[in-house]
């Protein structure tokens, strides 16, 4: 009978791993929550599984350094509803609270997410739009990337071999607004056609922009942040006609980012949909 | 059984009582085929087409029979060459028999090639993929219309390959110009549809010593799964025994005979028993859809709102084989002279091939899609002579015990009529309709559909079946029938049935599955004829046991059978009340004394098909611009006669509508018009309405009896899904002042529709 046949170890410890990954000669593929390798284990060649979703010092979330710090083994369903993530970081709890359904989101965790690198992740447009950085481990070093230098194509990261993901980085300021949104063929338990985070810092009494941030999902490899979204935000005063300009870009955006798709057509019209309703969400405007 | 005589207060028939394996579902205590484990079982993979038309030219099975545990691997070379059609059900059915388990000239992507048998799924898994698999690529054709000219030919029979017209009146003559008549003509285009049970397609196949075969299979027919294996492995039908297990949903999907006869072939070749478990994605692809259609409706009208003459003309896409492409025409055809009084009516269905999976039965069998086409057009002529759709409607819908307009058989109690009305209401379909369009980017729009069904097969084939039923000594009930439940709980309810007449609790009454061993001939499940016709069936069943033993009791107790009373389990003569006893007591005593079983074996014919009837009223909110699609409300009033169980059918109702919800808005096999290649062949890509999603459903019944109906029951199970497509499309034309046709509206049709909408086109 040939099975494929794989070795899968677990440890408590981060420092347990990085031991293991010292002494073992062999291919490694981490798993934490496994929701996306359950359904590819047919794919599956490494010699070794390390499943890290016992890794205790993977799970925390904290404010430190001017820093939001996520540990990379935090699950969705824990980022959703934690209480530092919505003050500091909103955008990333409504990402968080719209993965999968909430069988997926007590499993699947952000540092996953982003070492899956999947088109449509939800996290990655939002981790783009903070400017966050990823933590990697490996056997030897330490190093910090941005975000967007972790992916590496659809569906690869940028990671080398036994290295691992331990932590994200979100830089913090104050009167910092951020949100979430997608679409896909559903309006919950749904995989993204189009997705979008907004980061702005805001002057809450000149109703203005200061600067902003803008990260579509899904239409490419990784997320894409329009520079002349950017540009046309800085001290920009919220108004009708700044929704309607960013929705244009948008739209523009799309038509640049994907010219050959044939979801093309679509995706640059309902884009604009997406920026409007984050203005609204994000100013309590209702602006269409 | 009469209308009206026996409609009325039940003990146990009308009640929501718990369907009989419910808790054992919830639980997981139940075993479906695919939990079975059987000593010595062997996997059986189909290994599918990756071309839409080519000829098999060789097939290197050398490196793949090398992989350890391999036992055999089927091909075209090594297997029977016998032509099959694997929607027929009775012995002397004509059709177009042009399958074959392994076809030397593969039709479709996802056809079947080969097939590996080995000790496990990992070493099938790997020999597939080390089958090596040269073609002599042929043209193809995706696209039903283009198949009409029939360039490509698919098989034999040529393309398109079965024209059939239904008609009455002169709908020329009611089409000639005249003033004051408004023709209103539209092109309406279904997808194909996944039916999407929760559980995969699945098959089991066990060889005994005597050269029989058992065949467990989740499916509606087993006498038609015993019939085609028979018939393609040769075998006499008593040596094949087909059991219908426990099945986690079908709609029509594991109606026709799919997987069965492999694994029965596999498992008399290796000797042992064999288990194909199809995946997902070979569900998807490989099995049967819902028949897409292109449907040109025209119809005239008047200035009053009178439906002068209707005509359409529909492209029917059966796929790459035929299975039941001809009947369907037929299916589909004749809902139309069943709903609305129409004088002058032509239907003609054109079926053609394609390179594209396989269509064949689907909840509605046609059904959702002809009245889908003929329903948006009705909106269109509606709004074209400025008449409220229900208005229209109403002055157009048939009425009770109407004639059939071609000469089928009677419509019965058709109380459609009243469902509008009832559902105009409940919906205030008034103001609703009559409110100020919106005009920003979130609008709301209401829309209304009609719909009708059969009940059973009467007039068209023979419809009847057997069942046993047998009182025990203890008392408790058996009743033996070729039962197929689908989930739905149909022996849940054949048994409130069969209490109702027994006056016992249904706890006390057994009613297994078909297994054509033990149970009598039925022609199945299917055609929405299980309560009207094995429901009718097991009521007779009953009344005839009943008498049986009433006539034994009065000899008992040495009175008259008119003396005889029995109520809740209790049987008594009323000139002796110190001897009422329980059944049980009495069938020891009968067996005792007269020594006689007390059984009953009824062969029950179908004695008519009236219409079921229903409306779907749905209110829907339209983002203008990411084309998204919020069903906000739904009415749902269906004419079913009497519910047996009322629970089953508001079940019935939700989930239908939840189907026809994704046939407006969701669901499409998406076959690739270049590649052949289906692009919604997965969950992640072919998008189901999840319970999120669904709107709020306010169910109405109209319980007006139906005569020959047991207790006046019709039918639900296939109706309740028909409305709701057409009703949701109408809404969100009316919420956008479009016209739009192509089923599914999926948010990208939406947006490219306003779009052209607001440049004129």
């Amino acid at each position: 009978v040939s099975r494929r046949t794989f070795r899968i170890t677990g440890f408590n410890h981060l420092s347990d791993v990085i031991t293991e990954l010292r002494q073992n000669p062999g291919t490694i593929t981490f798993i934490n929550g496994g929701t996306d390798f359950i359904i590819q284990i047919a794919k599956q060649r490494d010699n070794c599984v390390i499943d890290l979703s016992q890794v205790k010092d993977l799970k925390y979330i904290k404010k430190e350094d001017g820093l939001l710090k996520i540990g990379a083994g935090t699950t969705f369903a824990e980022i959703a509803v934690s209480q530092v993530v919505r003050e500091t970081a909103e955008a990333l709890a409504q990402a968080a609270g719209q993965v999968g359904s909430m069988q997926i989101r007590n499993r699947a965790t952000i540092g996953g997410n982003v070492a899956s690198a999947s088109p449509a992740g939800d996290s990655l447009p939002v981790l783009a739009a903070f400017d966050a950085r990823i933590v990697v481990r490996g056997p030897a070093e330490t190093r910090t990337i941005p975000i967007m230098e972790a992916i590496a194509g659809i569906g690869k990261s940028s990671l080398k071999e036994k290295e691992l993901i331990t932590e994200i980085l979100l830089p913090l300021t104050s009167n910092r607004q951020s949100g979430f949104k997608k679409i896909g063929s559903r309006s919950a338990v749904t995989i993204a056609w189009i997705s979008m985070a907004m980061v702005v810092d805001w002057d809450v009494h000149t109703n203005t922009i200061l600067t902003g941030k803008i990260a579509l999902g899904a239409l490419g490899a990784g997320p894409v942040c329009p520079a002349k979204a950017r540009d046309f935000m800085v001290g920009r005063k919220i108004d009708q006609e700044m929704a309607a300009g960013l929705a244009n870009i948008l739209s523009e955006t799309v038509n640049e980012a994907i010219p050959n798709r044939e979801s093309r057509p679509y995706k640059a019209e309902a884009v604009k949909g997406l920026a409007f309703d984050m203005v609204n969400r994000l100013f309590g405007t209702c602006f269409e | 059984v009469k209308a009206g005589r026996t409609v009325g207060a039940f003990k146990y028939v009308g009640k929501s009582m718990p369907i009989s394996d419910g808790e054992a579902k919830a639980t997981g205590r139940i075993k479906y085929t695919g939990d079975m484990a059987l000593e010595g079982l062997l996997y059986g993979k189909l290994v599918f087409s990756d071309r839409p038309h080519a000829r098999i030219k060789s097939i290197d099975v050398n490196e793949a029979k090398a992989v350890p545990g391999v036992i055999q691997v089927y091909t075209c070379h090594n297997t029977p060459k016998v032509t099959f059609n694997s929607q027929m059900w009775f012995m002397g059915q004509r059709g177009f028999e042009d399958q074959k388990l392994f076809p030397d000239v593969v039709r479709y992507v996802g056809d079947t090639v080969a097939a590996v048998v080995a000790e496990d799924k990992e070493s099938a898994d790997k020999a597939a993929e080390l089958l090596r698999i040269e073609y002599e690529p042929l043209p193809y054709v995706i696209d039903p219309e283009e198949a009409m000219q029939g360039k490509v030919i698919i098989h034999q029979s040529g393309n398109p390959f079965y024209t059939t017209e239904i008609k009455c009146g002169d709908v020329e003559l009611a089409f000639t110009g005249k003033s004051g008549v408004e023709i209103v003509e539209d092109r309406v285009e279904t997808p194909k549809i996944h039916h999407a049970a929760m559980e995969n397609h699945v098959c089991i196949a066990v060889p005994d010593h005597n050269g029989r075969i058992t065949v467990y299979s989740p499916c509606q027919i087993i006498y038609s799964v015993r019939m085609i294996i028979a018939k393609i492995l040769g075998l006499p039908f008593n040596k094949v025994r087909v059991i219908k297990p426990p099945v986690g949903g079908s709609f029509g999907g594991k109606q026709e005979v799919t997987l069965e006869p492999y694994c029965a072939l596999f498992a008399l070749e290796t000797g042992r028993p064999v288990k194909i478990a199809f995946d997902r994605q070979a569900s998807i692809v490989s099995t049967r859809t819902r028949t897409k259609t292109i449907g040109y409706v025209k119809t005239a009208v008047d200035q009053d709102g009178r439906i002068l003459a209707r005509n359409m003309d529909m492209v029917v896409d059966t796929g790459a084989y035929t299975t039941n492409g001809s009947v369907i025409c037929h299916a589909m055809g004749k809902k139309l002279f069943r709903l609305y009084r129409i004088e002058n009516q032509r239907f003609c269905a054109v079926a053609v091939h394609t390179n594209t999976p396989i269509a064949g039965a689907a909840r509605g069998y046609g059904s959702p899609q002809v009245q889908a086409a003929a329903e948006i057009n009705l909106d269109h002529a509606a709004k074209k002579i400025g008449i409220d759709p229900v208005e229209f409607r109403l002055k157009n819908l048939v009425h009770p015990f109407d004639p059939d307009s071609t000469g089928g058989p009677s419509l019965g109690n058709a109380r459609i009529i009243d469902c509008v009305l009832k559902g105009a209401k409940e919906f205030s379909w008034h103001e609703r309709w009559s409110r100020p369009r919106d005009t920003g980017r979130w609008r709301r729009g209401v829309g209304v559909a009609c719909a009708t069904h059969v009940n059973g097969y009467y007039q068209a084939y023979q419809d009847f079946g057997t069942m046993t039923l047998r009182m025990l000594e203890d008392g408790s009930l058996m009743l033996n029938a070729g039962l197929h439940d689908l989930g739905n709980g149909t022996v849940t309810a054949m048994k409130q049935i069969v209490a109702e007449v027994m006056d016992i609790s249904p706890d006390r009454i057994e009613a297994p599955e078909g297994d054509t061993d033990i149970s009598p001939y039925d022609i199945g499940c299917q055609a929405s004829r299980v309560i009207y016709v094995c429901g009718a069936n097991a009521m007779k069943a009953a009344e005839n046991l009943r008498q049986l033993l009433i006539a034994q009791a009065a000899k008992i107790f040495n009175c008259c059978p008119d003396d005889i009373c029995v109520e809740d389990g209790m049987i008594w003569s009323r000139k002796n009340l110190d001897n009422k006893m329980e059944y049980g007591r009495l069938a020891g005593l009968i067996q005792q004394k007269h020594q006689i079983e007390l059984t009953v074996t009824l062969t029950y014919q179908a004695q008519a098909n009236p219409g079921s009837y229903g409306v779907n009223f749905v209110e829907v909110e339209v983002d203008t611009l990411t084309g998204f699609v919020k069903v906000l409300d739904v009415v749902a009033v269906h004419d079913i006669g009497q519910a047996i169980n009322t629970g089953f059918v508001e079940g019935q109702i939700h989930g239908g509508i939840q189907m026809g919800l994704g046939l407006a808005l969701t669901e499409d096999l998406a076959v690739h018009p270049r590649t052949g290649v289906t692009g919604g062949n997965r969950l992640s890509k072919y998008h189901l309405i999840n319970a999120p999603d669904m709107p709020p459903v306010r169910i109405f019944l109209i319980e007006k009896g139906e005569d020959f109906g047991p207790f006046g029951a019709k039918s639900i199970g296939e109706i309740a899904t028909i409305p709701s497509a057409p009703a949701t499309v109408n809404a969100i034309n009316h919420a956008l002042n479009t016209h739009l046709t192509v089923l599914p509206l999926t948010p990208a049709r939406i947006v490219d529709g306003i779009r052209k909408g607001q440049r004129g086109l």
